[in-house]
Order: structure tokens, then sequence, then C-alpha cells
């Protein structure tokens, strides 16, 4: 049962989404678009206080100003025209079903996404129940103490004075020319309060948050783990997440306060069209941790190196991630710490595979400031090759400023071994179930880390990719 | 006044990384003098051996340690082993960059306090390591950089004849040995005995390189403490019986 | 005067970290031309060249170009030294299963900077082997390239340094891997001092082809100033499956086993500090083969401490 097209220009975005290719863009084309008027009105329907409308046009000016960065992969193909148009206000972009692409449809078929979730998923029509189940989550942590809502009623009510506080301060608009962008339209997202010493008991998802209206492209996290306590949150899922604007300049702006220790996992699937360039900062006090889990799918271009600042004395920071670049795919992931606390240490361990013409690289930054006495730091990427048309590029970096420092790297690349595939052969398997197998092997370091449904949906994934069934 | 025992541990409490390993324990080792010291897997001897020799990851939290009538306890490493006290290492470092002559060279020097006579100190280096049937090659090959297992415990063992200690310590130095290196170990162990007159402490769980020693004493740990003391007749009842025999 | 650009990553990375090239002012056009060498093996040959490099005047540069024909094997020791401002280009052309041996001691005196750059393009089963000592008191500059075009080729790199006062090491090599079964072996060592500010950059790049290919990395820094300031960025870029390619880096101070193994014998932190401040390089030293070079190396070194 069809719903009504909102408004003509679908059209043209829909075209856009198959014709990528012939679609050229340069660096002059990108300001276009976006005017102080639309970023006004945007802030005027979504009822912004004064502060944050102020600060939506100061980040929009700051993008004008800021180049292209002039390393890492092109971003040539990115629709900023459309993305303006998207974010104009009284957007009810929804689509038709009709026009969401077949590989998606198939994905949510292989993946067993239920009926009532692809919609959503796929940003066509209203919620069925996420806004139910998100009720319902909310209701249970705060039975905990802790504060789930969404980034636009936190702005306003009891901690509007702490959203400012915080807000955009870990990554400011100047720190590149997405996160202005970010700053200028952000919409949607979640804050997450967490009062001192209370330990959230489950896993709070983002998931329940997606709605049509956005699908989550400039949606802002903030989370705030006060002292002493815990949470994990978990970001994403493996169903494909599909936009008819191509980008998704998100932010997440993560507090660790002292003693405290946050868990931020994702699983990040766009589809192949997206442009996925995500901030993610954390700030971490002393004696506190934060955990990175990350397992990086989709989109045609992905830029996404979680950082994390260790500021206080002994603060911690683990990095787990995966990344799977298959056909179409140019994802540049990995990680960056800062050290200037004393006695801080870090921990990266990242896997890659590169798979038909998939590009994967991995980079990083370790800096170790001169007062980071007794830092300690250890990076391990292993990055697997499973054909001659993909690329695997490993970019690493550390610059450490102290003799007090023990810092330690390692990087292999790599085939699959024939021995290994032979080996699982031999006791039965094909060699495509065998390459399966030690792929998903291969990603095990985060599917450890991921509550159980979700390393299951990330080894199907994983086999999915394998079986080159998607896109 | 030259004190009765070269080594005394005095009621000695080890701690590593906020564990206790060694609760109290008394060990007492004259001059010149072989001592065993024998013990189930965990029970601490390493500890010890590194205690003494002042490892900083193993704190002293109580006790003395006496050498030479001197309290040591809260001696840096490098004082204790210019005193005399040495350590030949279960797991030898790697030490890329420095040979192996270099480095022993260089403890020399620390030692005596002056500068070694090139040509002199190359002819004792060889000499001895004829004597422990080490090829002349690994002296300018880099500290234990690729050496078999007998190779690095032969380095240890020619580090302690050249430095002439007056108290070495042989943490579990026949362990992984073939027969061949065991015998060429114990002779320079031998001849350490007879040359420098220096005492000995051997930690081991095997006995092989007691062979071709005269031992004057043999304690048993158990549990971070000294059980049972007694003379070289200790270790072949420890041998035939086992550790279960001394309840 | 002219600002250049030196010592370039092949792929850039975030312009924060200041690892993507190198900025140095350099007056291209004050620079005195001194005379090229031209070193010659013939197939089958062997030739042995002792070079001595000092600049002359304010700037000035000068160029090595290296043949070795088939099979043949070329050792060249080049002793660089320089007063003020010098470039030195050394570029080989490595014949069918030929040797080329490069040795090169680099050395400034302070407030002098010292360019040099490296080149060499190996033929199939040719092999380069260069080792680099980097001493002396001034900044130094090198770069290297080397592309291992034919199938079977190699390339083993061996670079030591002594970094001190407020010295500037800023080390750049890239090894592209074009034919099958290529090897490279990639090993920079050394210690920092003072306020010394050393960068290494190491690339593996492994062209689509150049299959059952391997390369590896590794680098060691010793951090012994208090002001010291190092940068590692270890690439490696990979278009092909059937390679193996690895890298490592450890950076810091002498680590506790290895002080305590020394204490043990009655060396006190300060000298074992000194001991493995000189290990790199008299390592490099031993390895040269060749008592002369050995010597100037163990001189400077003594020099310096």
């Amino acid at each position: 049962m069809a719903e009504n097209k909102e408004k003509t220009y679908v059209e043209d975005v829909d075209r856009s989404v198959y014709d990528i290719k012939d679609v050229e863009h340069d660096a002059y084309r990108m300001e276009e678009g976006l005017t102080p008027a639309i970023v006004d009105k945007l802030s005027k329907e979504k009822n912004d206080p004064v502060w944050m409308q102020q600060f939506r046009l100061q980040a929009l000016q700051i993008y004008h100003e800021l180049p292209v960065p002039d390393w890492g992969p092109s971003i040539e193909g990115l629709d900023m025209e459309h993305i303006a148009t998207y974010v104009r206000p009284n957007t009810k972009m929804q689509n038709n079903w009709e026009n969401v692409p077949q590989d998606i449809k198939d994905t949510f078929e292989r993946l067993g996404i239920p009926q009532a979730e692809r919609k959503s998923l796929a940003g066509v029509g209203a919620q069925y129940d996420s806004e139910l189940v998100y009720h319902n989550v909310k209701d249970s942590v705060a039975a905990e103490g802790v504060v789930y809502t969404d980034m636009e009623s936190a702005l306003h009510g009891e901690y509007a004075d702490m959203v400012k506080k915080y807000f955009m301060k870990l990554v400011t608009p100047r720190d590149h020319k997405f996160a202005a962008l970010h700053g200028a339209v952000w919409s949607g997202g979640s804050f997450v309060y967490v009062p001192k010493g209370v330990h959230l008991s489950i896993p709070l998802q983002s998931y329940f948050r997606l709605n049509a209206k956005g699908a989550g492209q400039f949606e802002h996290t903030l989370i705030i783990v006060d002292e002493g306590a815990s949470l994990h949150f978990i970001e994403g899922c493996s169903a494909p997440k599909y936009n008819v604007a191509n980008l998704h300049a998100g932010c997440v702006e993560l507090y660790v306060k002292k003693g405290a220790k946050l868990r931020y996992s994702t699983i990040e699937n766009w589809s192949k069209n997206m442009y996925n360039l995500n901030t993610k900062r954390a700030l971490v006090e002393e004696g506190g941790t934060i955990e990175w889990v990350s397992g990086s799918f989709g989109s045609h271009v992905g830029c996404l190196y979680p950082m994390s600042v260790l500021k206080g004395d002994n603060s911690r920071m683990e990095f787990t991630g995966v990344t799977f670049a298959g056909a179409g795919q140019n994802l540049d992931t990995g990680a960056k710490v800062v050290h200037i606390g004393r006695n801080t240490s870090s921990y990266m361990n990242t896997r890659s595979i590169s798979k038909s013409g998939g590009i994967s690289t991995f980079r990083s930054s370790v800096v170790v400031e001169k007062g980071a006495k007794g830092a300690k730091s250890a990076v391990s990427c292993q990055s697997l090759m499973l054909d001659s048309e993909s690329r695997s590029d490993t970019i690493p970096a550390m610059d450490i400023r102290t003799r007090d420092a023990a810092i330690g790297h390692e990087a292999k690349i790599g085939a699959i071994s024939n021995e290994a595939v032979f080996y699982l052969m031999s006791r039965g398997m094909s060699e495509e179930e065998a390459r399966a197998l030690i792929v998903s092997g291969f990603a095990d370091n985060v599917s450890k880390e991921l509550p159980l449904e979700y390393a299951v949906e990330m080894n199907n994934l994983i086999r999915l990719e394998m079986k080159g069934s998607i896109g | 006044m030259k004190s009765a025992n070269l080594l005394e541990v005095k009621d000695l409490h080890v701690c590593v990384e906020d564990k206790e390993i060694l609760h109290g324990l008394n060990l007492a080792i004259g001059y010149d003098e072989a001592h065993v010291l024998m013990g189930p897997n965990g029970t601490g001897k390493s500890t010890l051996g590194y205690a003494i020799t002042g490892n900083p990851a193993y704190t002293v939290t109580g006790g003395q340690i006496l050498f030479e009538g001197e309290d040591i306890t809260a001696l840096p490493v490098n004082e204790r082993a210019k005193k005399g006290i040495f350590l030949s290492f279960q797991n030898p470092l790697e030490v890329p960059g420095v040979t192996l002559s270099a480095f022993i060279r260089s403890a020399l020097e620390q030692k005596t306090g002056s500068r070694l006579r090139l040509w002199d100190f190359k002819k004792k280096l060889s000499e001895t390591m004829k004597l422990l049937s080490m090829d002349e090659s690994y002296a300018e090959r880099d500290l234990n950089v690729g050496f078999s297992g007998g190779e690095k415990k032969k380095a240890e063992i020619l580090q302690m004849l050249m430095l002439e200690p007056k108290l070495a310590i042989l943490d579990e130095t026949d362990s992984g040995l073939d027969v061949d290196a065991v015998r060429t170990v114990s002779e320079g162990v031998r001849l350490f005995r007879e040359r420098t007159h220096g005492s000995l402490l051997i930690i081991t769980h095997a006995t092989r390189i007691l062979e071709a020693l005269h031992v004057d004493a043999a304690h048993v740990m158990e549990n971070g403490v000294v059980v049972k003391n007694g003379g070289a007749a200790l270790v072949n009842e420890i041998n035939e019986n086992g550790f279960g025999s001394l309840k | 005067m002219d600002t250049i650009l030196v010592n370039q990553l092949p792929v850039r990375t975030w312009n924060r970290l200041g690892v993507n090239a190198t900025a140095l002012p350099w007056d291209q056009a004050a620079s005195r031309e001194l005379e090229q060498t031209h070193i010659a093996a013939k197939a089958g040959g062997q030739e042995t060249v002792r070079l001595s490099v000092q600049g002359e005047g304010e700037y000035s540069e000068k160029s090595v170009v290296v043949d070795a024909a088939e099979g043949s094997s070329v050792t060249v020791y080049e002793d660089l030294r320089s007063r003020q401002h010098l470039l030195v280009r050394t570029q080989m052309k490595v014949g069918l299963g030929a040797k080329v041996r490069l040795v090169q001691l680099l050395g400034t005196e302070q407030d002098a900077v010292l360019r040099n750059e490296v080149s060499g393009t190996c033929q199939q089963e040719g092999s380069v082997e260069l080792l680099q000592v980097l001493l002396g008191r001034g900044d130094v500059y090198t770069d290297s390239r080397f592309t291992l075009k034919g199938d079977g080729s190699a390339l083993t790199a061996d670079m030591g340094y002594l970094g001190q006062a407020r010295q500037v090491l800023d080390m750049n090599l890239v090894v592209d891997h074009y034919g099958k079964k290529t090897a490279s072996r990639i090993d920079a060592s050394g210690a920092l001092k003072d306020a010394a500010k050393k960068i290494f950059r190491g690339t593996i790049d492994f062209k689509r082809g150049s299959s059952d290919s391997a390369g590896s990395e590794q680098e060691t820094v010793l951090m012994l100033g208090e002001d010291v300031v190092n940068k590692t960025v270890p690439l490696i870029l990979c278009a092909e499956e059937n390679v193996a390619g690895n890298h490592g880096a450890t950076i810091g101070e002498l680590d506790d086993d290895t002080l305590f193994y020394f204490e043990s014998r009655g060396i006190d932190r300060q000298t074992a500090e000194n001991i493995l401040a000189r290990a790199s390089i008299e390592r490099l030293a031993r390895a040269v083969g060749d008592r002369e070079i050995e010597e100037k190396i163990i001189n400077g070194l003594n020099e310096e401490l």
C-alpha cells in the first residue's frame, strides 16, 4: 500500500542515488544550498533556545571558512546540494517503499529483519512501535536514576544547563569542516546522564531512537557518566540504514568523569551510497576508562577515528575494532588518543578485511604529551587481504614527547592462510565456508566484546559480505 | 671484623604486586660454602633469589638481608652486585646491540672502578670461554640474541667466572639443558668454587648439576618459608621420596 | 631563499601531526655543484669505492651515480660531512643479479644541515644493502627511495642514530615492491638525548602484482633526554593479496628488565644508558665489515660523547 510521495524532488534524489557516479562536485559547489536563512528556519522549527540558534549560525560560518581535508578518501561524490535541501525545515522526507533499492530490501530479507522494522530502517513512513519500545526502555532506566532522552528535549527542561555546558565543547565546530556542518544542522540524537555511583545493569541501545525524519544523519549523542558510575551504550545495528541524502555527519561526545567507566559499542552498516563522516570523542578524567568497540561494515566512504583524550591521571582507553571493506567501499577507520595525565594507558586492537576491490585503511594517531609521564600505549593492527583487487593500507603515527613512556606498535598484513583453508576443508567444509569461518574468527576481537545478539548479527553480516550477497 | 656468615636472611617478607610470597624466611650461608635450595614449583625460590639481588619489582615488607654483616635490604641492585652478589638468571634477557664481551667488560670496569687493559681482558675472556666449551664467536655476538637455551646459561656462567662474586645465586641453571650442557655448566660451577672460593646458592628442583659438586647444606622451601635444613643427605632424601616425605 | 618540501610521506595523514613532509629553507640558487662521481661496475665485475664529501661554501651539492651491471658487486663507502649546507644525491641502478652495498656515514657540524637523498632501482634478483649511521651535531634530512622492480629483488636497510642537543634527525624511507618474490627488511634503531628531535617515516608499498613478496620494518627508539621528541610513522600500503608485511616499533626509555640485568652486574643506570645509546651505532659499525669505516664511526661516536 503506497504512502504519498511528499515532494517531487524526491525523484531527483532517487536518481542521484543510482547515478552517483555521474554527479561531479568540487569544493565550491559544496557551499551552495546551505544558507543562514535555512539554518535559521531549521532552528526555529526545532524551537531552539537562543544560544543554540546563535551557535548554529556561528558553526555555519565556520563551515564556509574551513577547507575540505587534503588527506583521506575522496568525498567528491558527496551530494551537498541535496543535503542542503534535506535539512530544510518542514521536510517530511518520506520515501516510498518502492523506491528503496532492491539490494537493501534483499539484505533485510537475508538478515531476517522483522517486516515492521524494515520501513523505519529504510527511512520510509511513520514509526511502527519503535517509539513504544523506546519509552519502555526510557522508563526502566529512569528507575535506576539514569536520564535517557532525545537531544532536542534535553535542550529544554531539567538538564538544559548541563547540555549547554557540554554541547560541542569536546568536538568543536572548528575541528574540521564536517564538525562545523554538524554544528549548524544537527538534529536528533540522544542525551544520557548517569549520576554518581550508578551502574546501569543493561546496555543502553540507541537503536530505538531511529526515526524517519533525518534518520540519524546529523544526530548528536552526548553522554555524561558521572563519578564512579558506569554505562554500556550500544549504537547502531547491523541492518543497513538507508538514506535518501547520502551524508552522515553525526557527532558523539562522551564525558567520563573521575573513576567512571563507559563502554561505547557501535556496529555501523550504512547503505553503500553513504558518506559516513562521523566524529566521536571521549574526555576521560582521573581513573576513568573508555572502551570503544567498533564494527564498521557499510558506507561507500567512511572516515571514523574515535578519539580519546586521557586528561586525568590513571585514565585508560581501549579500542577494539573491525572494518570490512567490500566492493565499492573506501573505509578509512582507526582511532586517536592523546595522553595528557600521568600513568595513562591506551590499547588498540584492530582488524581489517578488504574484499572485491574494497579499500580499507587503518589510520591512527598516538600522541603522548611532555607531562604525560608513565604513559603506556600498545597498538596492534592486523589486515587481511582477500584478493588482489582490493587495497589495505596501514597509516599509523606516534608522536612521543616524554622519555617516561613505553610505547609499542605492531602491524601485520597478509592473506588467508592456505593451510588453514585446507585444514577446514579436510574436515568437510566447502572453500567458501572455510574462508567465511576464518574471516569471522579474524573479527572475533570485536564479536567477543559485544552482547550475544549483536555478535550473532555481526557474524551474519560477515557471512553475507563473504558470499557477496550485499551490494 | 668479618661476620660469621656471608649471607643472612632474617624473617624476610617479600611481596610481588600486593601478593606476599615469602612469609618470614630465614636462611644463612657461610663463606666458601655450596648450598642447595629446593622446593615445589611456585613456592618462592626464585623470589628469594630476586629479593637478595634487589629486584625492585619485589618489595621487602619485613625482615632483613645481611651481606658480610652489612644490612643491604635497602641497597640498590648495582651496589649489591659490586659488593659481590651475582644472580644467574633462569631466563636470561636478550640485549640487542650490546655484545657479550662489552657487557662483561663494562661490569668488570664498574667493579674495579678503572678501565681494563683490552688485551688482558680479551685473553682472560677467551680462556674462560674455552673452559666452558663456548665458541669464541659468541663474544662479539649481541648478548643472548639468538642464543639457544644452553648457550644462554653458559653465557651466565661465563659472566660468573669473569666477575668472581662472593655469592653466586644460580636460579634453575640446569633446567632445559641437554646432558652435555649440564656437564659443562657443572664444570664451570666447580671451577668457580675452586678458583674463587665464592659461595653458592643453587636453586633447583632437578639435581643433575650437583653431581660434580660438594654440597655443604641443603634447604627445603614450602609456601614461602624454609621448612627443613640439612646436609647433602637431605638432597638425596628428597630425590628418593619427594617433598611429601617431610611431613 | 626558497622553502622546499622534503621527506614527503607517500600518503598524507592528519596535518596536525606534522609528519606529511618537512619544510626546509634552502637556497637552491646559491648552491654550488660539486663534481659528479660516476661508479660503474662491468658485468660480473667488482668495485669498491671510498668517497669523502665535504661541502664547499655555504651551499653545495653532489651527485653520485652507481651503475652495477649484470652480476656485478659494488660497495660504496660514503663519508658525508657537512660543514654548512650540503646535499648529496646517490642514485643506484642495480642490474640483473647485481649487488650494491652502500654504507653512509652522515655527519654534520653544529649549525650545519645535511640533506641526503638515496634512490635505487633493482632489476631481477638485484639487491641493495644500505647501512646508514647518523652522527654529528647538526640537522640531518635523509630520504631514501627504492624500487624493487625485477622479480626476486631485495632491499635491506639498517639505520642507526644518536640524537643530541637540539639536533633534528628527519628520515624518510620508501620501498616500492613491484616484482614478484621481492623482499625488504628495514631496521631503524637509535637513541635520543637532551632535546633531540627525530622523525622516522618508513613505507613499505606492495603494488598489485608483487605476489609472494615480504616486507618487514622494525624501529627501536631509546628515549634518554628530558626534552626529546620522537615521531614514528610506519606505513604499509598493500594492493596485493599474496604478500606478508609487518612492522613493529618500540619506543621508550630503558625498560625495567634490561635495567635490572645491567644492575645485577654492577652497572648503574647512567652507564647502562650510555652503553645502549651507543649500541645501535656500534652494531652497525661492526656490520660494515671494514676497519677504516668502523674506526671512523667509533671515533665519531667517541667525539660526540
